[in-house]
């Protein structure tokens, strides 16, 4: 099982990737880690946190659901209008990795809940996770990077 | 002769919305026909001196915590998609959500939608606001400097009097 490490700011988490459930989107993450790039908080799904990816995929739809749970490490294609508001609103996305840190949160699009694919688990650091991202909510974001362990 | 004399409508009431950090700032006329009480006791409330912080379930918008969680009733209630510039109250009772959201059991709010494709909402869904400004100029600098918060982080936020009627 691959585990990856998650710096967010301050603090950083370790997660572990689902290649069982998930094999061909976690071999097509590993391929593309090391990450680092802006975090961004959510203004439209609750307590997510998310980083762009440099690339639009393709992934399989693998491993999907609409019920996110706290501590899932999710990738999927977030409406740009929810990154970039003055782009066209035309069906644009970005293809996103992310995780939610409390829960009451739910990845939603233009139209209702997306599917994202859940491509890993974290299971060490979750609570610096949701202690670090309101804090930059406030202080504003920094960097988010993601590395295989 | 004032309009009113002249049988003209009375010109709208109008705040400032400013975020000073960023330079930013907006005229919005106050909906007193629509939202009498609303307005009435936010404009004995102004000037305000406030921290904004940009939602995070609404969409495009920021919003700002009135300290002493102040009460209104719902008046001229908007529940569902609104539009670039709108200014709203919001009234969180105490225990409404799971924990205290904010570091607040009970929550007083002035949201302002920045952008299209907002509908404010929280862990619940959507919910209902007072709608009691429009903005009428201003929005588009306004709307840099909001859509900035979600990078950087809260600012201050100052809605002030325009003009005593």
């Amino acid at each position: 099982m691959t585990r990856v490490r998650i710096a967010l700011g301050e603090v950083e988490a370790f997660a572990e990737l689902d290649e069982v459930a998930a094999p061909r989107t976690t071999a097509w993450l590993r391929e593309l880690l090391p990450i680092r790039n802006r975090a961004i908080h959510s203004m439209e799904n609750g307590r997510e946190v998310y980083a762009l990816l440099d690339t639009q995929g393709p992934i399989p739809e693998e491993n999907q659901t609409i019920y996110q749970c706290v501590g899932d490490l999710f990738v999927y294609h977030k409406p740009a209008i929810f990154v970039e508001p003055a782009w066209p609103r035309h069906m644009r996305t970005f293809l996103v990795i992310g995780f939610i840190y409390e829960r009451d949160s739910a990845i939603r699009g233009m139209s209702g809940p997306l599917a994202t694919n859940i491509v890993g688990r974290i299971t060490q650091g979750m609570d610096a996770l949701a202690h670090e991202a309101p804090r930059m909510r406030k202080e504003g974001f920094g960097e988010i990077a993601i590395s295989v362990v | 002769m004032s309009d009113q004399a002249q049988g003209l409508p009375a010109s709208p009431r109008r705040i400032r919305i400013s975020l000073p950090g960023s330079g930013a700032a907006a005229v919005a006329d106050l909906l007193d026909d629509d939202c009498p009480d609303t307005c009435s006791a936010l404009w004995d409330l102004l000037p305000l001196r406030l921290k904004a912080t940009h939602d995070i379930w609404s969409g495009h918008l920021i919003r700002s915590h009135l300290e002493g969680d102040t009460y209104l009733e719902p008046e001229n209630v908007l529940t569902y998609i609104p539009v670039p510039g709108d200014v709203f109250y919001y009234y969180r009772p105490a225990r409404y959500y799971r924990g205290s959201p904010y570091g607040r059991l009970e929550s007083a709010e002035i949201g302002i939608v920045y952008d299209h494709d907002t509908r404010p909402q929280g862990p619940r869904g959507p919910e209902a606001v007072n709608l009691f400004a429009e903005i009428s100029s201003g929005l588009e600098e306004l709307r840099t400097a909001c859509e900035a918060m979600i990078y950087e982080g809260q600012k201050e936020l100052i809605i002030e009097r325009m003009d005593d009627p």
